[in-house]
């Protein structure tokens, strides 16, 4: 079990994190979202020992290690891309952790080939490092991460560098090459999608703080905040007496091009389409229509949105 | 007891260059100065050595030889960077390896190719004679420093954007005209930089201007030579190595400058397809095949020539003892061998520890070991090997009799060259991969060994060997160095050869410098095919 508490890092007068706190469990793996700037990969920094926290401490199993360096934390990393030792071929990338705990040639060699067969690279071992594609080079890059067997992998963009596709599929594999291992992980993204299809956990960060904490699907359903909303890609806010409110998507979605983007759980529609009720997590709302279109399949409903407000007060 | 033995190790590691360079480059410098400035009775020798007919006329000529060599070299070698900026990738490569072989050349080799020039051309005496002119150092400053302006400024003009040119000439501009006022303008900065690399090369420039220019042609450095070693007369060399050494610091200051004002090139996709006419690029190519390589193929020649045929008995010659040398010149060339691998050692052993301080080290560490070590680059051979003279023969430093001081002078001019090559190997290392080395368990002082070392390594090797090529070919310090059998190196016994008027000796002499030469170039063959992307300049 890993905990931090009340961290803060300063760059330069400005905050990179400020007061985090948070526990990593073993056996699960936590994914911290947030757009680039927003103090993800300063706190991971923290964790690894490679950034010394302003203020705040660090523990391991509830020891304070803040103090403790890189090297004796037993954490791994594994960063977004170009970190391969140029200058050792791909088996030596991956021993290389394992040397350093002198670990006998012949049991290296063994895992080497373990490590390199659940990432799906059999038979590299010998390959230069600079003749790697991308994509080989991040399943290295884990392999070589994992080799010594760290209690805790740290994950910083790993598949920031890739293309889409790529990334779609390691996305998939990466959690469970983690859960195979038995790997305790804290994954860094700012993609959602990736976060969705990797985390036991989410945090969204931004700004150097920290939004909303909980399971992927918690966090989707009820992202409590704008930011967060936005953050997660919805793009259905109703202002409400001033204030702006979030409805998930969740059963139908209205033209995320017009004027009134929402999304609705239910919909029932009366006296030949002149008035919509919406079944919302905040309450049944009713619209007046003013327009209507057929697309396919789908119906586009066009709503006035000033007369929702009233709607919803009374 | 582990952590103090680790301290210890940091600590003697630190100190090991500070003291090399402390005792072997600095102590003799500030020897010099002592020299000069100790007193106000020593300051009114200097001005009156340097007001003496003969050294005002040194001075002036130093000044006037580079000038004249400097804008000659540019003139003659822009057309050759015009065409080689647009050359494809591949036979770029072969053209500007072609035209740097004069500038690895050891100096007395280039001096002894143009003297055999001179003889085949048949103008080495009558009313054309070059024999002991201004001209012959001027042409052969030119031949050494050519590929230094052809490639420096070939390079930047290859990364220019040329659709600024086309913009030009689009709104009425004819090529000329885009020339002048398009392109050269951009090119200012390569020109001026090489230029000024060009005149510090010619001002300090010794073997040359020893047996081109003979007795009547002095610059500085030869002045130094003869007071300090045919007259020893040390308070008159001093006076004139102060002057040396600001005039030196004063062309380096300047360079620096320029070089910080330099954009560096950017490589671009775009090239311009247009060439130039054939009728340029081959008088262009003639002109440098002739000028570059006929000095060389002179010498080859001339090395094998013997009577009014061809034959290997200047070769075999080598073998034997000449009454004007202290030992063979064979022995010669294998004590060079010896001295460039043990100075290529040290220069890479102290190379390599000063680049981790200047990368690694805290701040004031680290601009201090950057200046410390770098100045030996900047100083003139000869005015090291007159501090090694003045300084170290007697004690707490004696080493004038050690055989040890010839490695070290060479190292000390070979070290600048590692330390050039490794720091920005050192800094273009991934800070990350250091982290991810520190969170798979390596402490600070194994991820220095194991990660930096290697990585950085490849760069040291490119400058050990040309610290090594230096070696092979350095003469103005070692000129300064006793002169014992086991201390002959192989311009120092080329030099004697020439020196001495006598067809048999000369070809010998040619013998040697085709064998220095065949050394060098297998040296730099090597740099060549290990430095990825050789592209850039001096």
């Amino acid at each position: 079990m890993w905990r931090l508490h009340q961290i803060s890092v300063q760059f330069n007068g400005k905050p990179a994190v400020e007061n985090f706190s948070a526990q990593f469990d073993k056996n699960e793996i936590t994914v911290i979202l947030g757009p680039s700037g927003s103090g993800k990969s300063t706190l991971l920094r923290v964790i690894a020992g490679l950034q010394k926290p302003d203020r705040g401490q660090f523990f391991i199993d509830d020891v304070d290690a803040t103090e403790l360096p890189s090297h004796q934390r037993d954490i791994g990393l594994m960063f977004q891309d170009h970190t391969l030792f140029p200058h050792r071929n791909v088996s030596q990338n991956i021993e290389f952790g394992l040397r350093l705990k002198k670990i006998h040639r012949k049991a290296r060699q063994r895992f080497v080939d373990e490590m390199l067969s659940l990432v799906g690279l059999e038979g590299f071992n010998a390959r230069d490092v600079s003749s790697l594609s991308g994509g080989e080079a991040q399943r290295v890059a884990l392999a070589r991460a994992l080799a010594p067997r760290p209690s805790l992998l740290l994950l910083d963009e790993p598949l920031g560098a890739l293309d889409r596709p790529l990334r779609d599929r390691l996305a998939q594999e990466l959690p469970k090459v983690l859960r195979t291992t038995k790997t305790s992980a804290i994954h860094v993204t700012h993609d959602h999608d990736e976060a969705f299809a990797i985390g036991d956990k989410l945090i969204v960060m931004d700004s150097a703080k920290v939004l909303r904490t909980g399971s992927p699907l918690d966090v989707y359903n009820d992202p409590r905040s704008e930011t967060v909303a936005k953050f997660l890609g919805h793009s259905n806010f109703v202002k409400i007496g001033g204030q702006k409110k979030v409805i998930t998507p969740q059963a139908a979605t209205i033209n995320p091009n017009g004027n009134v983007p929402a999304v609705v759980t239910n919909v029932r529609l009366s006296t030949g389409l002149q008035e919509t009720f919406f079944d919302t997590s905040l309450g049944p709302l009713k619209f007046r229509l003013s327009e209507s279109l057929s697309v396919g399949t789908s119906t586009i409903l066009q709503i006035d949105l000033d007369q929702a407000a009233e709607i919803i007060s009374s | 007891m582990i952590q103090a033995l680790r301290k210890i190790t940091t600590l003697v590691l630190f100190s090991v260059p500070i003291i090399f360079i402390s005792c072997f480059f600095l102590y003799p410098i500030a020897a010099i100065l002592w020299n000069g400035l100790q007193s106000q009775e020593h300051l009114n020798q200097v001005t009156e050595v340097l007001r003496t007919p003969r050294s005002q006329k040194a001075i002036w000529f130093t000044f006037w030889q580079a000038t004249v060599s400097t804008a000659i070299t540019v003139l003659v070698a822009l057309p050759s960077a015009a065409i080689i900026s647009k050359m494809k990738k591949r036979s770029r490569k072969w053209v500007r390896a072609a035209i740097t072989v004069p500038f690895v050349l050891p100096t007395i080799v280039v001096a002894a190719a143009f003297e055999a020039l001179f003889k085949q051309l048949g103008i080495d005496s009558g009313p054309l004679s070059l024999h002991h002119t201004s001209w012959a150092i001027i042409f052969a400053h030119v031949f050494f420093n050519y590929a230094v302006v052809a490639r420096t400024v070939g390079s930047f003009w290859s990364g220019l954007d040329y659709r600024v040119e086309e913009q030009a000439r689009l709104l009425g501009a004819n090529k000329w005209q885009a020339f002048c006022q398009v392109t050269f303008p951009a090119l200012k900065p390569a020109i001026y930089a090489s230029a000024v690399i060009t005149y510090l090369f010619s001002f300090t420039s010794f073997g040359i201007i020893l047996i081109l220019g003979g007795p009547r042609k002095a610059t500085l450095e030869t002045e130094i030579y003869r007071h300090a070693i045919t007259r020893s007369d040390f308070q008159a060399a001093s006076s004139l190595a102060l002057l040396q050494l600001i005039a030196v610091l004063f062309l380096i200051i300047v360079s620096t400058r320029l070089e910080r004002g330099k954009p560096a090139p950017k490589s671009i996709s775009y090239s311009s397809s247009e060439q130039f006419s054939l009728k340029f690029r081959l008088t262009n190519w003639t002109f440098v095949s002739m000028f570059l390589g006929g000095p060389i193929v002179t010498l080859f020649l001339r090395s094998f020539s013997v009577g009014d045929g061809y034959g290997i008995s200047h070769y075999q010659a080598l073998a034997y003892r000449v009454p004007q040398l202290p030992a063979t010149a064979l022995s010669a060339i294998l004590n060079s061998l010896v001295f460039a691998t043990v100075a290529t050692c040290i220069a890479l052993a102290i190379g390599i520890l000063t680049s981790l301080q200047i990368v690694h080290g805290k701040r004031g560490v680290r601009s201090l070991f950057d200046l410390g070590l770098t100045l030996p680059l900047g100083t003139s051979a000869v005015t090291i090997g007159f501090g090694i003279l003045i300084a170290l023969d007697h004690p707490p430093l004696d080493l004038r009799t050690s055989w040890w001081i010839v490695p070290i002078a060479h190292a000390l001019i070979g070290t600048p060259f590692v330390i050039r090559t490794m720091v920005p190997a050192l800094r273009h290392i991934n800070p990350k991969i250091r982290e991810v080395a520190a969170t798979l368990g390596a402490a600070p002082h194994q991820i220095r060994r194991v990660i930096d070392l290697p990585i950085a390594m490849r760069g040291a090797l490119v400058g050990a060997a040309f610290s090594f090529a230096v070696s092979i070919g350095e003469f103005g310090a070692t000129s300064f160095l006793p002169r014992r059998p086991e201390t002959l190196t192989g311009p120092i016994a080329m030099f004697r050869l020439l020196s001495t008027p006598g067809d048999l000796l000369r070809g010998q002499a040619m013998a040697l410098s085709v064998i220095l030469s065949l050394i060098v170039a297998t040296t730099v063959v090597v740099i060549e095919s290990t430095k990825a992307g050789s592209e850039g300049s001096f």
